[in-house]
Parts: C-alpha cells; sequence; structure tokens
C-alpha cells in the first residue's frame, strides 16, 4: 500500500509546526524521516498515522482519500511511539488487543514466533507497566505487528535501546519490509539507521522538507542546514569491553557508542543530539562531561553554541531552554551523549564520503 | 449485644447502605462520561465547569439539605412529587453532595490515563466506543478509589439526612440519625454498636484506598 499525504500544515496556536508537506511512500518501502529534535517529525507521523487532523492537507491509501474518522483507514495504520505507553495488563494482553479490536484471527503460532523473534516470549505474563523501556519498545512494535497494518509507522525505534535491543529491532523491520510486504514510515537520529533502512528519506528542518535522497547517497553534507556540522567531527579509538563500545574522545573522555567498528575510527556528534544540562545528571545512560560555553554563533529559535570540552564542539538549544538555564558564554554547564545518538565511521569509509 | 440482631437495627444498617450506595452508584456513573467530555473538550467551558465543581465540593452539606427541603416540601418546586421524608430524597441529597467530590477526582485521575493510554488505544485501531470501555478499564483503580472516597463523604452525613429524611423510624432512620437520636435520649448501646460499625466502615474504606493505591504505584 502506498501512502501519499499533500500540502500538510499544521498550526498550533499562531505556531507553524508542519508547513506544506506533501510526500508519498513507495509501495512496501521504508520511508526514513530525519531531522533536529522540534523539527516536526513526530506531528507530522502522528498525521501520517491518523492520529492527529492537521490544520489544512490531504492523506490518502492507495490514492484514496482518508481521514481520522476513517477507521477502517486508521485499522490500516500502526504506530509504535517513541515512548511507549503500553496498557495496565499483561504483556500477552497487550499484544492482542489490536488484533481483537481490528476482528483479526489470533493464532498462537504467530504470537509465539513475533514474540520469540523480538525476544519477549519469557515476558508474556508480566504486567507491561513493569518492564524496562527497551522492553516496552520491543513488546509496542508485537503489538503493531499483530495489527497486521499495511502502513506501519515508527517513532524514533531505536532512541534510548541497548545493542541487543536495537539489533533485534533492525533485523525484524527488514523482515516486515522484504516478506510482510509492510509499507514502513520510521523518524531517526541515526544517519547509520538512514543508511540501512532508508528506500528513501526526508529531512525536515523547522516543519519543512528541506532535502530528500536515499540510503545509497546520503551523507553530512544533506545536513548543511544545521550549519557546519563537521565541527563536531573527531577522530577516535573506539574499544570493546564486555558487550559495550567505548570512543575515546581528543580531551580522553570515554563516551559509548553504539557500533560494531573497532579501532580508529571517525565519530559525528550530531548537534542537536547533545543534550545540555545545567547540572550533572547522575543517571546511568549516556555520559555527562563538564563544557564551558564559548560563544553563541546564531541567535534563533534553535540556537547553535560552540562549547569547550576540553576539545571544542557545536550544540544546539532550543531557546526556551537556553533561557530557563540562564545560558550565557562562559557559563558551565554538563553536555550528555547518548550512546544511540553518535554516528560512527570506519576512517576509509568516511573519507570516501567528504 | 442481641440489640444488633434485632430487625429494627439491621433495617437502620440496610437502609444506611442501600441509600449511601445507590447516590454513589448514580453519582459516579454520572460523573465517568461527563468527565470524559471534560476531559476531551478543549473550549473554556469545559475548564469553568471543573472548576464551578472543585468549588462546589466545599459546599456545606446542610446547604444542600436546605435548597432539597425547599424544593421538595410541600410548597416547593417539586413538591408535587411528594419525596420529602423518603429514601428517595436521601438518596438525591447524598447524589448531589457526592456528584461534585467524584467529578473532580474522576477528571483529575482519568486525565493522565486519557491522555497517556488513550493515543496507544487509538493507535490500535479502537473505535471511539472501544476506547472508552478501554479507557474506564485502564483507570479502574482510580475510578475505585473515587467511589469510595465519594461514598465515605456520604455515609457519615448526619445533618442533611435529618433534614430531607426526617428520621422516621423504620422509614428513614439510618446509622448516623439514630446515633444522634439515641445519644440525645441517653440510649448509648445503640448508638455504639451503630458507632462501631461506622467506625469500621471508615477503616474499611481507608484500608480499601490504601490498597488500591499500593497496587498503583506497584503497576
Amino acid at each position: 500500500m502506498n501512502l501519499r499525504c499533500e500540502n500538510i500544515c499544521q498550526k498550533i496556536g499562531e505556531k507553524e509546526i508542519l508547513k506544506d508537506i506533501s510526500l508519498k511512500t513507495g509501495e512496501n518501502k521504508i520511508l526514513v524521516l530525519m531531522g533536529p529534535n522540534g523539527s516536526g517529525k513526530t506531528t507530522l507521523l502522528k498525521i501520517l498515522g491518523l492520529l492527529n487532523y492537521p490544520s489544512s492537507g490531504e492523506i490518502f491509501h492507495n490514492d484514496i482519500k482518508v481521514n481520522c474518522r476513517d477507521i477502517e483507514a486508521r485499522r490500516r495504520c500502526a504506530f509504535v511511539f517513541q515512548n511507549p505507553v503500553l496498557l495496565d495488563r499483561t504483556v500477552l494482553q497487550n499484544i492482542i488487543y489490536g488484533a481483537k479490536k481490528r476482528n483479526i484471527e489470533l493464532k498462537s503460532k504467530k504470537i509465539e514466533s513475533v514474540t520469540g523473534m523480538l525476544g519477549i516470549d519469557h515476558l508474556l505474563k508480566r504486567n507491561a507497566k513493569t518492564l524496562s523501556g527497551g522492553e516496552k519498545k520491543r513488546v509496542m512494535i508485537a503489538m503493531a505487528i499483530m495489527c497486521e497494518p499495511h502502513i506501519l509507522i515508527l517513532d524514533e525505534p531505536f532512541e534510548n535501546l541497548d545493542l541487543f535491543s536495537s539489533r533485534i529491532i533492525e533485523d525484524f523491520i527488514l523482515n516486515l519490509r522484504d516478506f510482510k510486504s509492510t509499507t514502513i514510515l520510521m523518524s531517526t537520529h541515526s544517519l547509520s539507521q538512514a543508511r540501512i533502512f532508508g528506500d528513501a528519506i526526508l529531512i525536515l528542518n523547522r516543519g519543512q522538507i528541506v532535502d530528500e535522497t536515499t540510503k545509497e547517497d546520503i551523507s553530512l553534507k544533506n545536513f548543511d542546514f544545521l550549519k557546519n556540522p563537521g565541527r563536531n567531527i573527531f577522530k577516535v579509538e573506539i574499544k570493546k569491553r564486555e558487550n559495550y563500545s567505548f570512543a575515546i574522545l581528543p580531551n580522553g573522555i570515554e563516551i559509548p557508542v553504539l557500533t560494531r567498528v573497532e579501532g580508529i575510527a571517525n565519530i559525528f556528534i550530531p548537534p542537536s543530539n547533545i543534550v545540555v544540562l545545567a547540572e550533572k545528571d547522575e543517571s546511568k545512560s549516556g555520559r555527562c562531561v563538564k563544557s564551558r560555553i564559548v560563544e553563541i554563533i546564531k541567535d534563533d529559535e534553535l540556537m547553535l553554541v560552540t562549547m569547550d570540552a576540553g576539545f571544542t564542539l557545536d550544540t544546539l538549544i532550543p531557546r526556551k531552554s537556553f533561557d530557563e538555564m540562564g545560558l550565557y558564554p562562559g557559563k558551565e554547564v554538563y553536555l550528555k551523549f547518548e550512546e544511540d545518538s553518535i554516528e560512527v565511521f570506519k576512517e576509509d569509509n568516511f573519507e570516501k564520503e567528504h | 449485644m442481641e440489640i444488633i440482631l434485632t430487625s429494627d437495627f439491621l433495617s437502620i444498617v440496610a437502609l444506611t447502605f442501600t441509600v449511601s450506595l445507590s447516590a454513589t452508584f448514580l453519582a459516579v456513573i454520572s460523573a465517568v462520561p461527563l468527565s470524559f467530555i471534560l476531559i476531551e473538550s478543549k473550549s473554556k467551558f469545559a475548564k469553568i465547569v471543573v472548576v464551578f465543581a472543585n468549588g462546589l465540593m466545599s459546599v456545606p452539606a446542610v446547604v444542600i439539605g436546605l435548597i432539597c427541603y425547599m424544593v421538595f416540601s410541600g410548597s416547593g418546586f417539586l413538591g408535587f412529587l411528594n419525596l420529602l421524608y423518603t429514601p428517595y430524597l436521601m438518596v438525591i441529597a447524598q447524589f448531589l453532595l457526592a456528584f461534585p467530590i467524584t467529578l473532580s477526582m474522576t477528571v483529575s485521575s482519568m486525565k493522565p490515563v486519557v491522555f497517556s493510554v488513550g493515543e496507544t488505544i487509538v493507535s490500535l485501531g479502537a473505535s471511539e466506543i472501544q476506547k472508552k470501555i478501554s479507557l474506564l478499564y485502564e483507570g479502574r483503580r482510580q475510578l475505585a478509589t473515587v467511589a469510595i472516597v465519594g461514598f465515605s463523604r456520604v455515609v457519615g452525613e448526619t445533618g442533611m439526612t435529618l433534614m430531607v429524611g426526617g428520621n422516621i423510624k423504620g422509614q428513614t432512620r439510618v446509622m448516623t440519625t439514630t446515633i444522634a437520636l439515641e445519644t440525645m435520649k441517653g440510649n448509648f448501646e445503640i448508638a455504639v454498636y451503630l458507632g462501631i460499625i461506622l467506625l469500621i466502615t471508615a477503616l474499611l474504606i481507608n484500608l480499601l484506598i490504601y490498597l488500591l493505591s499500593e497496587r498503583k504505584d506497584e503497576s
């Protein structure tokens, strides 16, 4: 099934979240949406998944106009949220919920196969509210798959997942496209995931499509609108310890990365993926690095700020957060790097691209 | 001790629970659909209704009793219904007392449920009716807490129940009005037994609320 939208606009109050978006997915292909935080990816996906009405614009399934009230059209789609909220019942009851509502015949073999592939077959009797973030995401994917959707929408499916869960979901998505004839839309921050999945890749910025490419052609040049992203590219050494990989930054600090690469490599830290905090975050995930604001390069709704963390790098901070934290040049802050937000390139591949 | 096995005593206890449970049931079943409308509505009017309901929570019960008395007395607007000094008017008065609490609590406790799980339910292809039923199930512990709080508010009410029920033996006499009457008569034995039953009811209600909130935290 192909999904098409024309001239989608979304306004909240006076603010334009999406501006005149038109796109079309290929049948049984994966369309990847990329862009910085706040670019409108989730808003667009929810509109395309018929969960929210757009302020204006039209959506078509196989050239037939559909909307949120059209229950049959809604039942052709399934949505996996960035932060899934599961139902307050057992995992098994969650998994079969959508299928029951859609009157899909439930076969125990199918449940076993889907939950087995996603590695959640041992959780079926647990209350879904007690699961970890990665487990919840895998359960949400199973819930969506059991609905046998023609269109599957995944909002940052790899966000906050460990390497094990990421790999399982990666294989599962590719399997769905190739063997279940499902059209897939997904958003991601990760260039390497866009390279795996992006039969077509759209890059969003400030609610507009600013570039269009494919997995074969995508490179950092597609993100030039983020202003000189090359400054956040570093040559590092990747070390593996137990099952985790670490990149050693120019100042000697180790940060976790999700990669199969070892040895000397290049990493790109997208400015929009660096979390700027006023105080140190002691939580387990990611790594916090003490830093100092050097310069405000671009004073806009998304502020481009240069930091000194023992090496120089750029960050993008929403103006609201910048004002709330009372930031100014010279102020000390903490930068948080999540392992799934850092792109790793083998040195030779990287040279070819640039 | 034999006093609690007399038919008079048992009918007082039975009427108390019948009236209060009926009023609570009516309050909850009318508050739930209205709460869904208020939660999902984006209009300012919905917010005003919620603020108004919050305000009504603090209205003294005797004022509700007074209004009911004036409306349903012989010369009142609905006097022709002949409901004054009947259990029916006691249910109506207790309903009016419980409704603002149940509405306000349902809105505040179901709002997070509707906004968090509601989107998941819709994304899985539920129709509007299926969504509402699933939300009721998802908010079952919150709704049980609301019902328990509503019941505890009305079951211990004395002044209002006395005004609209009249404390007629065998017809509208409930535990609280009996305790007041028997205490004034110096007949403490029956008052103490009824007091113990009310106390046990209050303790059980609190235990139930505690257990429900514990389960909510676990999940």
